[in-house]
């Protein structure tokens, strides 16, 4: 039986080796590129528009892309782009083999129910990696191209510092619990639902309704906004919000609830994933 | 012949249930398949026979009885049940963006097979050697079957399940699967093949099952099942008048005309008896012989008793 090791490194050759994965990589490099490139165009050439890129305006804006700010804009792309790409990636994961019935040629190989789906979780676990680290080359990479077209200096005793080291990681670290979440969230749908439509639609559902429930539910006084808590939209904006300026001051209650509440989904889905992958039935006619 | 023929058998059915809430797909399946055989199993579209396979292959968890593969009960032995098993079930399913080589690689890394040369050998035994390269999305169904015996073949199993091998083929394609079937048999594996195409089991099995409803209705060699039921076959002419004439004689059990031609139920020792009194009654008897019971026929008796007991 395969080990688990083994059952990785194909999961990881499936996903390197397949064509939609290759086009959510260009969909999010582009898609920061294009952010960047109009950002340098505007604040270089001034266009007519609602943008103000004069004065006050122009000076906040040309801040948010150069470092050490602009490095955060790579990072909350990667964490907001590239979420959404993640959980295509998960319900693409599942839900194309579903379909395509090679997870029922992957247990005829003898594969272990468990360690395949640890298996095809670590890999998505892996692409959040380095969606995350996408999102930091681009944030830095992008704000040095964005410095040298403004002729701006690097500012570099604002940025390579051991505080920004910090920051840079927290961000990163924040950023990848809410893309992991959300990735795990259209895993664990797509094989509730055996659907990669269902997988995808319900989970970009729970993101972006959810974000606007929850928020309009925690501005309805206290009681609102402790039932928004129940939430993990909540809590992964909650932890997102440690990236903006200012920073928000935590005690331990908040820890305690964004902790309880991003652990206990988590658990939820996995248990439900895996519930529900060892005892699915892979065999789809009734003949 | 291997030395596992003299151990248990390749495949015994104990008991084996599944229902689908109200529905039950398969009803207390017990029979056993001889190693060495090569066994067809038989059925109606959704007579339960992919759903008993994947009860075999642990694809789908029973709700009563065992399955067991060379002794190995699948629910409790899984790998060592699917150690010597190599199956296709339902459809030959791979990855499409991966060639057929790529495809063959992967699983065989899970199977444990790392060797190139194995997987060289399975797309030669295929015959996809030319074509292994090209992406499995680009193959015409003969090319996806094939792939799907080679990738069944990667492990040089014992025994070979093969959930209607032939479907979506043309004739030729169909033909060329029943010979590369017929050469494994003859390399001495034991091959359980789901069909309905009774024509292709008769012509490769050895033994057979025929369920209906999720229940066996017949079980055993090939000869076993098709016995018992020859008849004489005469062309004569006028032939209503000369079936008027059989069936008043006490030794005809029956008579049918099909094809232009008399299928007599009557012992075959009596053959010479029918044609002296069909040639002194005045009939043009120009040929008599056996006609063998074909599988199709007593599939269709099997099923439609099963039908009416239902």
């Amino acid at each position: 039986m395969a080990s688990l090791g083994t059952l990785f490194s194909v999961e990881l050759a499936k996903t390197i080796r397949r064509p939609m994965t290759w086009i959510l990589v260009v969909i999010l490099l582009g898609f920061i590129v294009l952010v960047y490139t109009s950002l340098i165009l505007a604040l270089v050439g001034g266009f007519e528009g609602n943008i103000n890129v004069e004065g006050a305006e122009g000076t906040s804006l040309q801040d948010m892309i150069l470092l050490p700010d602009g490095f955060g804009l790579g990072v909350s792309f990667a964490q907001s782009i590239g979420g959404i790409l993640l959980a295509i990636l998960a319900a693409g994961s599942f839900g194309s083999e579903f379909s395509w019935g090679t997870l029922r040629t992957m247990l005829l190989m003898r594969a272990d129910r468990l360690r395949l789906l640890i298996a095809k979780l670590l890999v998505l676990l892996l692409a959040a990696v380095v969606v995350m680290l996408i999102g930091a080359a681009v944030g830095l990479f992008g704000s040095l191209v964005a410095g040298i077209a403004l002729g701006e200096p690097l500012r570099t005793d604002q940025w390579l510092t051991i505080g920004f080291v910090g920051d840079a990681a927290r961000m990163l670290l924040i950023g990848l619990v809410g893309a992991t979440f959300w990735t795990l969230f259209a895993a664990s749908l797509t094989v509730v639902t055996r659907s990669l439509a269902a997988g995808i639609g319900i989970t970009m559902a729970a993101v972006f309704v959810g974000d606007f429930t929850t928020s309009l539910i925690a501005r309805l006084g206290t009681l609102g906004e402790w039932v928004s808590r129940v939430f993990p939209n909540t809590a992964i904006s909650a932890l997102a919000a440690l990236n903006t300026t200012p920073r928000p001051s935590y005690d331990a209650t908040d820890w305690a609830w964004i902790t309880a509440n991003l652990v206990g989904y988590t658990a939820l889905l996995l248990a439900i994933a895996v519930v529900r992958f060892r005892r699915m039935n892979m065999v789809s006619g009734s003949g | 012949m291997r030395g596992w023929q003299d151990g248990p058998p390749a495949i015994e059915f104990t008991g084996l249930t599944k229902r689908f809430g109200t529905f039950v797909a398969v009803d207390h399946l017990t029979f056993s398949v001889p190693a060495g055989s090569v066994f067809g199993f038989l059925g109606p579209n959704g007579a339960g026979k992919t759903t008993t396979i994947g009860m075999l292959l642990g694809l789908i968890e029973p709700d009563e009885g065992t399955a067991a593969i060379f002794g190995h009960d699948v629910r409790t032995d899984l790998p060592a049940a699917l150690a010597r098993t190599g199956a296709l079930v339902e459809r030959p399913s791979f990855y499409p963006y991966l060639s057929g080589r790529a495809n063959l690689r992967l699983l065989g890394r899970v199977a444990g097979v790392d060797d190139p040369k194995a997987i060289e050998e399975v797309l030669r035994t295929v015959d996809l050697t030319r074509r292994a390269d090209a992406t499995f999305g680009s193959y015409s169904q003969g090319m996806k079957q094939r792939l799907g015996i080679a990738a069944a073949l990667l492990t040089q199993p014992d025994l070979l399940i093969l959930d209607e091998p032939t479907n979506g083929l043309d004739p030729a394609g169909q033909h060329e699967i029943r010979g590369l079937i017929r050469e494994l048999a003859r390399a001495g594996r034991t091959i359980f093949l789901s069909s309905h195409l009774l024509y292709e089991v008769q012509e490769i099995c050895t033994h057979v099952a025929i369920i209906s409803r999720g229940r066996l209705i017949a079980c055993g060699p090939m000869s076993e099942i098709l016995a018992g039921g020859e008849r004489l076959a005469i062309r004569v002419e006028p032939l209503a008048a000369a079936a008027e004439l059989l069936r008043g004689l006490p030794v005809v059990r029956g008579v049918e005309e099909r094809d232009g031609q008399l299928l007599v139920a009557a012992p075959v020792s009596e053959a010479a008896a029918l044609n002296r009194a069909l040639v002194e009654a005045g009939f043009a008897v120009s040929a008599l012989g056996v006609h063998q019971r074909q599988l199709e026929e007593r599939f269709l008796a099997l099923t439609d008793n099963a039908r009416g007991e239902g």
